[in-house]
């Protein structure tokens, strides 16, 4: 009983997450003007892996262009199910904008080796690409870079604060 | 290294990195993830035969030989926490010289007795040694900032 309740208010949270950033993308100017606060909305999807175990339901938000964070399991590379829309919904937008290009940003946690970490981040940028290209985006419009553990966004030595580093970030460069 | 020329010894999708010369030159170890985990492996650069060395755990990286070339000291991880590990080669006995959740890149002194890595201490990034046989520990204490990524200098005269 208990446990569907707090379900529910996960569940109502995520929506309403989700028509936030979506409301953001009806205008495309807002969309443009929303992007700088976008990555923060995205790693805010985080916070919900606070609430929920720390593997998977965090879905990001389907919202392009728009940049956004996906989320890997520690030394993981696999892109999870949940995130899969929206990143399809980047590969329509970058498919059917041409002269649109994006960075790929691969980040890890902080445990681990610091140089390891550099090739994992790497991968984890790789394998969102991959996705994208598989729909049809042009390696040119996507250029890869590796972070490592160098550059988190969460500062806490936690499952929570290592959840939201262990990411890759989209970047818009050009839309 | 007169020539310049780069020469590709490892092969595949794997992840191979953090490479470490033995002390006798002949052969190489690195981490791969090519068993699906970071484990340590060595190369032989004559033969290219190639040898996992590390078993024990799912995650070991950062591997260098002690200048005696009977062990190698690494990162492991040890019930979800990081710590400083050295392994006899000869018997492949591993033995966890630190006790805290978040070290990393150990080097090993020219005499082969202490092993100063990075560690953390109320939040800033410090130097730590630990001797060989994990009975004596220090931290070093850095003035301010980070410190991370120690070496020793080679002996000097």
């Amino acid at each position: 009983m208990q446990k569907t309740y707090i379900l529910k208010i996960l569940l109502i949270g995520i929506s309403v997450l989700t028509f936030v950033a979506c409301s953001t993308t009806s205008s495309p100017r807002a969309a443009g003007a929303a992007a700088g606060q976008n990555s923060a909305t995205a790693s805010g999807m985080g916070q919900g892996a606070l609430f929920a175990d720390n593997s998977g339901t965090t879905a990001a938000a389907v919202c392009a262009p728009c940049n956004q964070s996906y989320h890997f399991d520690f030394d993981g590379d696999a892109v999870h199910q949940e995130d899969t829309n929206a990143i399809y919904a980047q590969a329509n937008y970058l498919v059917a904008h041409p002269n649109a290009k994006i960075r790929l940003e691969g980040n890890t946690d902080e445990r681990g080796s610091r140089e390891y970490n550099v090739a994992l981040g790497w991968r984890r940028a790789q394998a969102v690409a991959r996705i994208l290209e598989q729909q049809g985006v042009s390696p040119q419009q996507i250029v890869l870079i590796s972070y490592g553990e160098e550059k988190p966004v969460a500062f806490g030595h936690d499952e929570a604060s290592y959840w939201q580093n262990r990411r890759d970030d989209l970047v818009y460069k050009e839309r | 290294m007169a020539t310049k020329k780069l020469q590709q010894i490892t092969y595949g999708y794997s992840l191979d990195t953090e490479p470490g010369f033995a002390p006798d030159g002949k052969s190489i170890i690195f981490t791969s993830d090519r068993g699906g985990s970071p484990q340590i492996y060595q190369l032989d650069l004559q033969s290219e035969k190639l040898q996992r060395l590390t078993y024990q755990g799912d995650y070991n990286a950062r591997a260098s030989f002690t200048p005696d070339g009977n062990s190698i000291v690494m990162l492991t991880r040890d019930n979800g926490a990081f710590n400083i590990a050295m392994q006899d080669l000869a018997s492949n006995q591993i033995n966890i010289l630190t006790q805290s959740s978040i070290n990393k890149s150990p080097s090993v002194s020219p005499n082969g007795k202490m092993i100063v890595y990075a560690t953390s201490k109320d939040g800033q990034g410090v130097l730590a040694e630990v001797s060989v046989d994990g009975r004596i520990k220090l931290i070093l204490p850095a003035a301010e900032g980070d410190v991370q990524e120690p070496a020793w200098s080679p002996f000097l005269n």
